[in-house]
């Protein structure tokens, strides 16, 4: 589903993200980019958003090359890939609810599926109860987890989560990677990057590390090795 | 956005004021043909026919002997000299005259041109276009040069406003810099994202024009009675509201369009 063809990526004036990167992830898929900071892993992500575009080789989504594709073919794939980041990045003029259908309304849903899924996915999340409440209001595990729903109610494809649990304790953690879990039993393919190592080994799953921009080790049942 | 406004409305009376100055300017302006005392009335009236004829020609006035005459005495009756003179003289020296207005102030030479080429040339004593035309040719040159001048000023003041505005929007869309990027990644569609801001650009601009209308309505109500008494002919608040539709349209075109366009340059930045 997603392929990353001998990527090399280089940003100004010599710093080298990735090089001659090449791996690719099937549709269902629960993988995890693990390495230390600056190893590549938001590249990767942003490679794949088509927020950067690689120097040399090809980001393939479901058959298109990401770097070709024009704005509103682009704004489709994204539609198919939810993002939830470390940050959260939330909308904080909005309730989490409002979070949630404000991306509903961008990928043309009515009203009705608008408020009939938004409470589905905050019970899915445990923020049933938050739906009205704005993102300030929230705890950093409630805030991830109100990333995590907006990243998951239009039930996209693929799901990348660029280090989820960097900002919240073992407790939180754990909460999180269990619903990514969840998620992925539900049909998404999910990306996480993450350098904890208590969390990469205790998921056993597929593990590909990064170091210095290349692949070091891409295991199916991977664990942190660095 | 009113600032702005109030500049093009401005600029925009201004060149009313300047237009009604120069055209008073070149109403006053006008070149005599002067004929020899041996020309008959019905000769000067035959070539006033023939100069009325001409294309450039606005108005022809006959000025006979005796009106200049009597003109003459009128403007120097205080000048007991002068009077004393033209008394012990015995006759009336002055000559008959036609008066010649020209459509537009550039058309006096051409005019000139054609009083020299004309049928009635052998009677003609003089023209006074030549002492004229330095006059003539100044209030003509200063007209288009300030013409110039009102244009260049517009389009710099147009430009630094412009500049204003867009970066005034700019910098109020900064804070929202993270929401739009959120809005962009996941896959709101660009018309989506730009398209409330658009709208909110619009209506600051719609409550821009209708705000600077109303302060000049009111300005030149008030200034109107004023204006007029320095330049007799400027009604400004008659022409304001003679012209409300062109100027209310103008601002529109220039507050809406420009709020809209730097409302949507704005955002088009944080869309990668």
């Amino acid at each position: 589903m997603i392929k990353f063809h001998k990527i090399t990526k280089t940003y100004p004036p010599d710093i080298v993200a990735l090089n001659d990167v090449s791996f690719g992830i099937g549709k269902g898929e629960f993988a995890v980019l693990t390495g230390r900071s600056g190893a590549g892993k938001t590249t990767l992500f942003k490679l794949l958003l088509g927020q950067e575009t690689p120097d040399e080789g090809q980001v393939i989504f479901d058959g298109q090359d990401i770097a070709s594709l024009n704005i509103s073919a682009l704004a489709a794939v994204r539609r198919r890939i939810g993002v939830v980041f470390q940050d959260y990045k939330l909308l904080n003029n909005k309730t989490i609810s409002e979070n949630m259908a404000y991306v509903l309304e961008a990928i043309g849903c009515g009203q009705g599926q608008i408020c009939e899924d938004v409470p589905e996915v905050l019970d899915l999340v445990g923020l049933a109860k938050r739906a009205d409440s704005f993102p300030e209001e929230l705890s950093g595990g409630e805030a991830q987890r109100a990333a995590i729903a907006r990243a998951f109610v239009h039930r996209p494809d693929v799901i990348l989560a660029d280090e989820p649990t960097g900002n919240l304790d073992p407790y939180h953690t754990r909460d999180i990677i269990k619903l990514l879990l969840k998620i992925n039993e539900m049909g998404a393919t999910i990306i996480l990057a993450s350098h904890d190592k208590e969390v990469v080994n205790g998921l056993g799953k597929r593990v590909i590390t990064l170091e210095q921009g290349r692949v070091l080790r891409d295991e199916a049942n991977g664990k942190f090795v660095l | 956005m009113t600032l702005m406004l109030s500049l093009v409305v401005s600029l925009f009376l201004f060149q009313h004021g300047f237009n009604v100055l120069v055209q008073r300017a070149q109403d006053k302006m006008d070149i005599s043909v002067y004929f020899k005392s041996e020309a008959g009335e019905e000769d000067i009236l035959k070539a006033k026919d023939e100069v009325a004829s001409i294309a450039q020609v606005e108005r022809v006035d006959y000025v006979s002997k005796a009106d200049a005459l009597n003109s003459f005495t009128q403007t120097h009756k205080d000048d007991r000299k002068l009077m004393a003179s033209l008394t012990e003289l015995g006759f009336n020296p002055l000559l008959a005259s036609l008066s010649i207005r020209a459509k537009e102030a550039s058309e006096y030479g051409q005019i000139a041109l054609s009083l020299e080429k004309s049928s009635f040339n052998d009677k003609i004593e003089k023209i006074d276009y030549t002492q004229r035309k330095p006059l003539i040719d100044k209030v003509f040159s200063t007209a288009s040069t300030l013409n110039r001048i009102i244009l260049a000023v517009s389009i710099i003041l147009a430009a630094i406003a412009a500049s204003l505005i867009f970066n005034q929007i700019r910098l109020s869309l900064y804070h929202l810099k993270k929401e739009i990027e959120v809005m962009n990644l996941v896959g709101a569609p660009h018309w989506f994202i730009k398209g409330p801001f658009m709208a909110q650009g619009a209506i600051i601009g719609l409550f821009g024009v209708i705000i600077t209308s109303l302060f000049f309505f009111a300005l030149c109500f008030f200034l109107s009675p004023h204006l007029a008494f320095f330049l007799p002919g400027l009604d400004l608040f008659d022409y304001f509201v003679h012209n409300f539709l062109i100027i209310f349209a103008v601002q529109l075109l220039v507050g809406v369009g420009l709020a809209v366009a730097s409302s949507w340059l704005a955002v088009k930045k944080y869309l990668a």
